[in-house]
């Protein structure tokens, strides 16, 4: 029987087949052939997989062929012009530094017309119908006023139903989310952190009210985990994020947290 | 929870798949095995199925993959302690426990986000939102799965580690070597078993145990070689090193501890007897009787390299501290070497005997298993009824009867005597059974004239060939006579009766047709004469009508088309005559059948041989014809019409299968 490294004492006492580096360079040689075959013939979802892999490999390689390439390119020698400077010239350096200038100026005008900067500064507008689906209530239902909320919402700790007559939205509990992906953009880290209400929801303001949770909603976020610090050396507690994905197709919310 | 099993099987545990290679198979399994049709019209309950099926699916393929991995590893609890510590040894016992830890709880895991959301698909109002959901969740669990990528990576090293450990049994008979490197533990292995393990002049070359197995008093017996021990602290002691401990704490085997006499390893005797005394404290236990720490180990001190150094060369003082060190751990010493092969056997006889010793004894010790042996033990102790002896008796005719040996020489004596095997052949001609027992050294011709003699055998040749003599006399006599060709007797009386037989059934053939024999042929004739009466009948009517046709078409003929015509009714005048001559025909025979028939039930009427083959014949047919129509079995196979056309022509109609 077989036991410990059987095979490597076996080519240390008889070492290799003669043809062996032959053979292994051979085998090397063949793989190609190999993958050209399995380029050609496979189907299906084999054939997508491969084709990812092999596209994968592809890049490597020219990424590695292109390192090793030596370039063509003609690179200026810049001329030290001590002194005066031909009058030719002199506009381009002037032209380059009013850009500049047009840049900051830009920026200056940015910072006072927002509070925030938020990531995201528009959203799709969405209509009713998508928003909302209409329950048909009543014995013969014939009455339909009443709205089930399609997106995900949140629903605050202390909330109670309204009797059924008066609930004119319904906020199923199947879509209702109590935590969000927060990406701190500054440390590049996300945390999973408790959501205290929402803030606004740039549809508009009814859902706001009832918190529906869209893209680029404005949500309120327990940070008394990341430790942050006023000013003033006060913890803080609430902080606001903007929702960056559409929860309910992702099952989940991602955010990011507005420093 | 130990000892049920003894050996365990860790080449069986296939290989774990990458995480990579794993995902691949997860989703393209999925892919493989649900729908994958789905069109944004359908109802949106079906399409939430669809895709909530997807996500199940793939958490069920996800977590069997998972089990299997988690199961096909064994769990160090309920293992063998020697093999639980081993693996603690190579493989780290926490880090072996986390990994498998991190997959099971990856199925938890699974599991949770497949119920989220298939629990969020409940919801969605669109194809594309569930679509979406769907591949969230499969992109969520694959993630999943790429992060088990370390643990999946430590657990396949340790599956293909495992499978070259050496299958060691835990409970069988087994002998330990161990000692110092270098000290001709390996060599020792190879000289007894087939192990082949690897043997080089330097310290440690045996890296892991190694297993060989041997045979003694008929039973197999496993010999474990261990890597070579230095004198240091446990705790300081290398994984190579643990392995050997491990293997002499937890086997219940026959330390033979290995002393290189000549010193030739490095070590000093001393030393090597300072080491002895450390692992001894290994096999210590209480006595539960006298509350002494005795060694629980048989142990054999085996003094190795003695064609270098011999016993007697050795100093006084390390003579005195092996012998001293022998008997205080009750250790036999036993002297060999193996590069000449002495003393081999002398070690693992010593070496089995003491263990078995030690296992019968530890097996009495126990008292249910020695309650349990015997009680299937019973030893009968008969007592002498009288003082008068009975021996065997032999009778005397029985004693004649037994050859005596030197009475007869053996075949293989005669061979050796008559120039041995190859020239000397056995002497089948001594045993031929022959009329006489002078032909016995005939020479017989195998081949003659180009032919094999004994294709042409025949048992009855002697008689054959006796007969053909008489014969030959008979007719040499005959012709001496001249005696003229006369018919006998008996060839007179044949050619009378078949006369005698013709005649008789010219009469009977008459008389059939004009009137039957008896009343049972009347019958038949009523019968068959009306229905022949009745075709009669039948066939006028229906010449008449073909004339009355032919009547009608002639007056609308012209005349030059008449011989037409003629030759028309020709024709079916013809075939009734045809006809009619057949049925009548068939008639005569059925009639003929029937009375033969009869006639064969009476055996007076069957007067001579003649008559007798003919009714055979006729029977035969008849029984043939019968049996053509009775015994129709599947074997006498008709070609039939497979597909009726009109069963499969056209298109269907609205009609009902059956009606069609």
């Amino acid at each position: 029987m077989p036991q410990g490294d059987y095979i490597e004492l076996h080519t240390k006492r008889n070492g290799r087949r003669l043809d062996h580096e032959e053979r292994s360079r051979k085998r090397e040689a063949r793989s190609k052939h190999l993958i050209a075959k399995n380029a050609k013939y496979l189907r299906g979802v084999k054939a997508k997989i491969f084709a990812k892999e092999r596209y994968k490999e592809k890049v490597e390689m020219r990424k590695m062929i292109k390192a090793h390439e030596e370039k063509d390119a003609t690179v200026k020698d810049k001329q030290k012009t001590d002194g005066a400077i031909p009058a030719y010239l002199m506009d381009r350096d002037e032209v380059n530094r009013t850009k500049v200038l047009s840049n900051m100026i830009k920026q200056k005008r940015k910072e006072k017309a927002g509070k925030w900067q938020l990531p995201l500064e528009k959203v799709k507008p969405m209509s009713e119908a998508e928003m909302f689906k209409v329950v048909k209530t009543g014995k013969r239902k014939r009455k339909a006023y009443k709205r089930m909320i399609n997106k995900v919402t949140f629903v605050g700790d202390n909330f109670t139903r309204k009797p059924p007559k008066f609930e004119r939205f319904i906020r199923p509990t199947g879509l209702r989310f109590k935590k969000a992906h927060v990406t701190h953009p500054e440390l590049k880290t996300t945390f999973c952190l408790e959501i205290i209400g929402v803030k606004k929801n740039p549809q508009s303001a009814l859902y706001s009210t009832l918190g529906v949770i869209t893209k680029g909603t404005l949500i309120e976020v327990n940070v008394s985990e990341l430790g942050l610090v006023t000013q003033t050396g006060k913890i803080v507690w609430g902080k606001y994020a903007q929702v960056t994905n559409n929860p309910e197709m992702d099952g989940c919310i991602n955010a990011v947290l507005l420093v | 929870m130990s000892g049920t099993i003894s050996r365990y099987n860790f080449k069986a545990i296939a290989p774990i798949p990458d995480s990579s290679k794993l995902i691949d198979v997860v989703l393209s399994k999925t892919n493989r095995k649900t729908p994958t049709e789905i069109r944004a019209n359908f109802k949106i309950t079906r399409i939430r199925r669809f895709y909530m099926r997807k996500v199940k699916y793939t958490q069920t393929t996800c977590n069997e993959k998972l089990q299997s991995i988690v199961d096909s590893f064994p769990n160090l609890d309920d293992i063998h302690p020697f093999y639980a510590d081993l693996m603690n040894v190579l493989y780290d016992r926490d880090h072996y426990k986390l990994a498998l830890g991190h997959v099971n709880k990856a199925k938890a895991i699974v599991d949770r986000i497949s119920n989220d959301y298939v629990k969020l698909m409940k919801y969605a109002d669109s194809l594309y939102r569930c679509k979406m959901l769907k591949r969230a969740a499969l992109g969520r669990m694959a993630t999943l799965l790429k992060k088990l990528k370390p643990s999946l990576g430590y657990l396949e090293e340790v599956r293909k580690h495992l499978a070259r450990l050496p299958s060691i049994n835990t409970n069988t008979r087994t002998l330990l070597i161990t000692g110092y490197p270098n000290v001709g533990k390996s060599s020792f292995l190879n000289n007894l078993t087939k192990a082949d393990v690897d043997v080089q002049s330097y310290p440690f070359t045996t890296q892991s145990l190694f297993v060989g197995h041997t045979e003694y008093k008929y039973t197999d017996w496993q010999i474990i070689d261990t890597p070579g021990l230095l004198d240091r602290p446990i705790s300081e002691r290398n994984t190579i090193e643990m392995q050997a401990i491990t293997a002499l704490a937890h086997l219940n085997a026959c330390i033979l501890y290995f002393i290189d006499i000549s010193e030739h390893c490095g070590y000093t005797i001393s030393d090597q007897i300072k080491l002895f005394k450390n692992i001894r404290k290994l096999f210590y236990t209480v006595d539960p009787d006298t509350q002494e720490t005795v060694v629980s180990k048989p142990i054999v001190l085996v003094l190795s390299k003695i064609d270098v150094t011999g016993w007697e060369e050795v100093s006084q003082e390390n003579k005195d501290l092996i012998t001293e060190t022998a008997e205080e751990s009750k250790a036999f010493v036993v002297k060999m070497s193996n590069t000449e092969k002495i003393g081999l056997d002398e070690v693992k006889q010593t070496a089995c005997d003491i263990l078995l010793d030690h296992r019968l004894t530890q097996k009495a010790k126990n008292p249910k298993k020695a309650e349990s042996i015997l009680n299937r033990v019973y030893v009968a102790t008969p007592k002498r009824k009288d003082k008068v002896e009975r021996p065997a008796h032999v009778p005397k005719t029985v004693l004649d009867q037994v050859p005596r040996p030197n009475d007869k020489k053996t075949v293989l004596e005669m061979q050796v005597e008559n120039g041995g095997a190859g020239v000397w052949s056995f002497p089948y001609q001594e045993h031929f059974l022959l009329e006489d027992d002078d032909w016995k050294y005939d020479n017989a011709p195998t081949f003659m004239g180009g032919h094999n003699v004994a294709d042409f055998y025949d048992p009855d040749i002697e008689e054959k060939l006796n007969e053909l003599e008489k014969e030959e006399e008979y007719l040499t006599k005959l012709e001496a006579a001249e005696v003229p060709d006369m018919p006998s007797e008996m060839e007179q009386m044949m050619v009378e009766e078949y006369e005698k037989v013709k005649k008789k059934i010219g009469y009977i053939k008459h008389t059939k047709i004009t009137q039957p024999a008896d009343v049972t042929g009347l019958k038949l004739r009523e019968k068959v004469g009306d229905k022949a009466d009745e075709i009669l009948e039948r066939n006028k009517q229906n010449r008449k009508s073909l004339f009355e046709i032919m009547g009608v078409s002639k007056k609308r003929r012209k005349t030059g088309e008449e011989m037409e015509v003629d030759q028309g009714d020709d024709m079916a005048m013809q075939v009734d005559k045809n006809d009619m001559s057949l049925r009548m025909k068939m008639r005569d025979r059925k009639i003929k059948f029937a009375i033969s028939r009869m006639e064969g039930a009476d055996p007076k009427k069957l007067s001579t041989k003649v008559q007798n083959k003919s009714m055979e014949r006729v029977r035969h047919k008849i029984e043939k014809k019968l049996k053509k129509v009775e015994n129709v079995t599947f074997a006498d196979r008709m070609q039939t019409t497979k597909m009726p056309k009109h069963l499969y022509s056209g298109k269907r109609g609205n009609g009902k299968t059956d009606r069609r």
